[in-house]
């Protein structure tokens, strides 16, 4: 049998067949590559689903929520009625954002009072790029995982069989009035090359 | 006449065969050249098909020993090979052929068995749509008086000729010509015995040679729906005539009559590196493995097809093939199939019910 290749994955994944599952399972038995692989896929898949179970780090999400901070006023500056709505709740004349601060967990670097204010176009530059860097990265990920197996082993990798491919073609010329001898011997007689 | 399905075990007696032909030539052309054939003024056609029926017949009617020189030339030009055997076969049964003065190296299977799928009842009505046969004199082939039955394309030229014993209609000498007159494959009795009506002794029997599954046109529309190509006929009036399976490929025969070309095709992708050996060339979309035989096998990449073909054919013939499955790089299901493929595969690790 031929190593398991992309199949490895769809054992792990539970994708197979019944009868496709157990001729695998006793591929895998006998054969310490693929049975390799498949721990290996098996430890990645683990691996993966610990990571969900991960809380990310208080840093990290106010990093995050810093992204969104610089700027322009909210709500926004231009109304549909100026002058009519009255402010949210909890807002005073002057500030920019619910609650007149900023959550008690931050711990992020902030301007200073007086320093100047960065372009907000530059914000959205640098979160056009990030985006875009991180699309290029979960494409190329996605990209990677979706692919064929990169062992060489790919089940649909085909070996003509030349020389059966022969003998077989010389059978089935046998049944036909002129065909000759020779077609059913080239496979056991020597070849000539031609002369240079 | 060489009994249909013949299969030859891999063996030795390759030196032999070097050795052998060149002792046998000049026997072999003492034996066919005393008297050649005479060109009949005014052939007659139904007079040779029906030679050619009897000798399809001759060989479940005859019993018969003997030695053959045989030769042919790649379609490729250049290579040739070349080898005298003995002949031995069972009326209605076996046949068994080794490379002279080698060890026994191959018993035969008799008719394979396999559904006929051209029109027309068999093997004759194939050649005599594709050319025109005709009786064009008598000659002598190892000591047997012989009618010369001719091919002819339709441009007049011959194809083929065949000499058929005057008393069994079993072939006795063959040859096959390129358009340009050459000999391309070549076959005669040197010696024979015939034994009608004599049972020889039961042959050993190659267990290789069991027939594999024959396929019907039924099978053959079946699997045409699951994406194989299998046609029904190649340009230059190549007829499929027989299919079958030779492990996981498909065994397709095709022939007028003359040209004989088996085109295997297999699901998968050709792995390049395992071919060693073989000259490459550039055909459309793909590359195209070859090596020069005889006879010329052909390899190559069909999308997610592999085509195989073997072949004692011209060169046009090839290109024929190619037209019908031409070549094509596997598709890799492109960025964005992959893409999808990688996404289907975490949701499924993430899935809570998996």
């Amino acid at each position: 049998m031929k190593h398991l290749g992309e199949r490895v994955t769809a054992l792990v994944d539970d994708q197979l067949g019944h009868d496709d599952r157990d001729r695998a399972l006793a591929h895998v038995m006998n054969c310490e590559q693929c049975r390799l692989e498949v721990e290996r896929e098996r430890a990645t898949k683990a691996a993966l689903r610990r990571l969900a179970d991960v809380e990310p780090p208080a840093s990290l999400v106010a990093a995050l929520l810093a992204l969104a901070e610089p700027g322009d006023p909210l709500p926004p500056e231009r109304r549909p009625f100026p002058g009519t709505a009255s402010p949210p709740v909890g807002w005073r004349a002057g500030e920019t954002r619910p609650g007149g601060g900023r959550p008690d967990t931050f711990t992020g670097t902030r301007r200073p009072e007086g320093a100047p204010r960065l372009n907000p176009r530059h914000g959205r530059i640098q979160l056009a790029a990030g985006g875009v860097l991180s699309a290029g990265a979960l494409t190329l990920v996605l990209a990677t995982l979706g692919g064929p197996a990169a062992s060489g082993s790919d089940p649909a990798t085909v070996v003509p069989s030349v020389e059966r491919f022969a003998v077989e073609h010389g059978r089935s010329t046998g049944s036909l009035p002129f065909a000759d001898l020779a077609t059913v011997l080239v496979p056991v007689t020597s070849t000539v090359a031609p002369d240079p | 006449m060489i009994g249909p399905s013949t299969v030859i075990r891999r063996g030795t007696g390759s030196l032999s065969a070097l050795a052998v032909p060149a002792l046998a030539v000049p026997v072999l052309v003492g034996a066919i050249a005393v008297a050649p054939p005479a060109v009949a003024q005014d052939g007659d056609a139904p007079a040779a098909v029906d030679l050619l029926h009897r000798a399809m017949a001759a060989p479940d009617t005859v019993s018969y020993s003997g030695t053959q020189f045989v030769a042919a030339w790649s379609a490729l030009g250049g290579a040739s090979t070349s080898a005298v055997v003995d002949v031995a076969h069972r009326a209605g049964g076996a046949t068994e052929v080794r490379v002279h003065g080698s060890r026994p190296m191959s018993a035969i299977d008799e008719r394979s068995g396999a559904a006929w799928l051209a029109d027309g009842g068999g093997p004759v009505d194939l050649l005599v749509r594709a050319y025109d046969v005709v009786l064009v004199g008598v000659a002598t082939v190892a000591g047997r008086a012989a009618h010369v039955v001719e091919a002819r394309r339709p441009d007049g030229s011959a194809a083929a000729r065949l000499w058929l014993d005057t008393e069994f209609a079993l072939p006795l000498r063959r040859e096959i010509y390129d358009e340009a007159g050459a000999v391309r494959a070549a076959s005669a009795f040197v010696e024979l015995k015939l034994h009608p009506a004599v049972t020889h002794p039961a042959l050993r029997r190659d267990p290789d040679s069991v027939v594999t599954t024959s396929l019907r046109r039924t099978d053959l529309a079946r699997m045409r729906d699951n994406g194989w190509s299998c046609p029904d006929e190649l340009e230059g009036g190549l007829a499929l005539y027989q299919a079958r399976w030779v492990g996981d490929a498909v065994q397709l025969s095709y022939s007028d009559g003359v040209v004989t070309v088996s085109v295997f095709e297999q699901e998968g992708r050709l792995d390049p590196r395992t071919l060693h050996g073989y000259a490459t060339r550039e055909v459309g979309g793909g590359v195209v493995y070859s090596t020069p035989g005889p006879p010329a096998t052909f390899t190559w990449s069909a999308g997610d097809w592999v085509v195989t073909v073997v072949a004692d054919a011209p060169a046009e013939t090839i290109d024929a093939v190619l037209a019908a499955l031409p070549p094509e790089e596997p598709d890799d299901r492109g960025l964005l199939g992959r893409i999808g493929k990688g996404a289907l595969r975490i949701a499924s690790w993430f899935n809570p019910f998996d």
